[in-house]
């Protein structure tokens, strides 16, 4: 019998069939790894294999692009009321303005899959980006001359999106305060006080009304359960157990805390700690991928740091201890310098002697915010982090507003957690007391 | 029959035309339908201005206007609260645009931008009472631009206007010409 004879195409197209499967393979069943262009932001490295979430499905053209975008952060930037928005540069009069920096899409600054240009926020243009609609602001403002157009939004004097607590009305209004205020404190939480309330004949459960059934959980979780708010707001086991489930995914746990939590829910899927959970992500990716664990993080993590992120993970579900959730649930994993350097710090002295100026990890990161007559824990970690001058108003609840924004502004000090006092004054409230000086001035010559 | 065949021809690409043409809208030259917009903004603005901001801030004092009115819960000045309309119509590709400008704007991001404003603003400045009608090309269309006098209506807008630090200008008058309201259609 003849053996065949290969000849070299035959060799080119098996070859070429074998990569198109594996290819293919990736594309169609498995998790898209191949595709990646080039390594994602840190803002969405957590979801880079839900594709579609940003590319629809790979043939949309920018319009979808910036909708997708809009998706996700269209109520963030809503709520600091953006000051660059799409709708101020839908003017055609801004043509020629466009022609240089098109500020109606996102993708213009913020580029994906590019880590060898990405900078802080994402931001993938030059770090003097201002200048191409700004150039002539030294005619208007004699005192900026002298300033680099790199150092406008990287001096934590002006942010491009959120300038909602760095405005000249508000930084005269809050100018000259003391370093530590008097009543130092955060404003206390109010859902537990709204609930009785509004439900003021509703008591207690006890520890013998669980309605699981003794036989199926040990004690101690009851006891811890009899104990906890859950009980106190009269949702028994059943609550969450219902139809007697034990074992949840970590889907599963944010799904069913969610039912009642939901600001909380939408929150944390909003940040790093959740968003692979977020339900606005494709139906292929959720069924595929897990929640975010420390050691899928880019920020240094501690070796033993594992599990999925859940709600589970901060708050003990039988116990919610919030005491544990405000820091150590956050030092078990993160072992960056900042978080090593936390239990150093006066913050942290003064939160465990239990004062009430103490200030925890969550005091900074998870928010108090007032919404209306309530105020409700912002469970997204990142949201005043971007950039970190929104944490003003965090620390406005204890510091002047010079004092928290010199030290925002300090990069080594929040290395080390604020162990010492900021090095240097904020140079932006020098530039606000000669415009109140000027001001001043033009009432009394009137 | 090949006359018949001819006619029929004719009669066809005739009543062709016909049902073409009538099916055609006729439309609105831009200038009127420049006009009626403004007519609809003006009257808006002089609305808000008088019955709202000058007589709860100014008359009765029971709250002030403000640039930063969510957080200090005052009332959007007038002028922001004409952007936001604007603004709203040009997200909704209403197939119009319109801003409000001055040659002596407090934020200098509405002084005139381009060649025609400029003329506009200083044509209606120069003509009171008359619009300024011409046409320009920005990136690559070509508007048909009608700009208007906007008046101070009311003390509000004068004391305002003339008070603020970075005004360029402190001493308007009430009735005068403060800026103008361009609008633009794409021809």
């Amino acid at each position: 019998m003849k053996a065949y004879k290969f000849k070299f195409w035959h060799y080119g197209l098996l070859v070429t069939l074998a990569i198109g499967s594996v290819v293919a393979y990736n594309l169609e069943f498995s998790d898209k790894t191949l595709f990646i262009s080039g390594e994602t932001s840190h803002g969405h490295h957590q979801i880079e294999l839900a594709c579609s979430s940003c590319h629809g499905d790979g043939f949309s053209g920018p319009e979808a692009m910036q909708q997708a975008c809009v998706s996700c952060h269209a109520d963030e930037l809503e709520l600091a009321n953006d000051s660059h928005p799409r709708k101020k540069f839908l003017d055609p009069r801004n043509a020629p303005l466009l022609a240089h920096l098109d500020a109606r899409q996102c993708v213009t600054c913020h580029a994906e899959h590019k880590p060898e240009i990405t900078r802080s926020m994402g931001v993938t243009l030059a770090g003097d980006f201002c200048f191409h609609c700004h150039n002539d602001i030294a005619e208007d403002r004699s005192s900026h001359k002298d300033f680099a157009f790199d150092s406008c939004a990287s001096a934590g004097c002006h942010n491009f999106h959120d300038n909602s607590t760095l405005y000249e009305d508000f930084l005269i209004a809050h100018v000259g305060q003391p370093e530590l205020q008097p009543n130092a404190q955060l404003p206390a939480r109010t859902a537990m006080q709204s609930w009785l309330r509004e439900n003021p004949h509703e008591r207690s459960l006890q520890l013998q009304e669980a309605d699981l059934g003794e036989e199926n959980f040990p004690a101690e979780i009851a006891a811890a359960w009899a104990q906890s708010a859950h009980a106190r707001v009269a949702v028994n086991c059943s609550g969450c157990h219902a139809d007697g489930q034990l074992q949840f995914s970590s889907r599963e746990i944010v799904a069913q805390c969610g039912s009642c939590h939901s600001e909380q829910r939408e929150a944390f899927t909003r940040g790093k700690h959740g968003m692979r959970l977020a339900t606005q992500l494709p139906e292929d990716f959720a069924a595929k991928t897990t929640a975010m664990s420390p050691q899928q993080a880019r920020l240094p993590m501690h070796a033993d740091a594992s599990g999925e992120l859940s709600c589970a993970s901060c708050h003990s579900p039988h116990e919610t201890d919030l005491q544990f959730a405000a820091v150590e649930a956050c030092l078990g994993c993160h072992s960056d310098e900042h978080s090593l350097a936390f239990k150093e710090s006066a913050h942290f002295k003064s939160w465990s002697a239990g004062a009430d100026d103490g200030v925890s990890c969550a005091s900074c990161h998870l928010p108090r915010e007032r919404h209306g007559e309530r105020v409700v824990v912002n469970h997204n970690q990142n949201h005043n982090l971007r950039p970190n001058d929104k944490m003003l108003p965090v620390c406005l609840n204890c510091h002047g507003a010079e004092f928290a924004l010199a030290a925002l502004s300090d990069r080594k000090l929040i290395a080390h957690n604020f162990n010492r006092r900021p090095a240097v004054e904020h140079e932006t409230f020098d530039l606000i007391r000669d415009r109140i000086a000027r001001i001043a001035n033009s009432k009394s010559t009137q | 029959m090949r006359i018949n065949a001819f006619t029929a021809a004719i009669l066809s690409v005739a009543t062709a035309g016909l049902l073409t043409a009538c099916g055609q809208k006729q439309g609105i030259a831009p200038e009127r339908m420049a006009d009626a917009i403004f007519a609809v903004i003006e009257a808006d603005r002089a609305s808000y201005t008088n019955n709202v901001v000058n007589r709860l801030q100014n008359e009765e004092k029971v709250i002030k206007a403000d640039e930063h009115w969510k957080d200090n819960k005052a009332l959007p000045l007038p002028a922001q609260m004409m952007r936001m309309g604007a603004e709203r119509v040009a997200e909704q590709e209403s197939g119009f645009t319109y801003a409000l400008l001055s040659l002596w704007a407090i934020n200098k991001q509405n002084k005139p931008r381009t060649e025609l404003e400029k003329q506009g603003l200083e044509f209606i400045i120069d003509n009171p009472g008359q619009n300024f009608y011409g046409s320009e090309t920005l990136g690559d269309t070509q508007y048909f631009t009608a700009i208007y006098p906007d008046v101070a209506v009311s003390p509000a807008c004068v004391s305002c206007h003339n008070d603020h630090i970075d005004s360029p200008r402190t001493d308007f008058e009430l009735g005068e010409t403060m800026g103008g309201v361009v609008i633009r259609i794409p021809l």
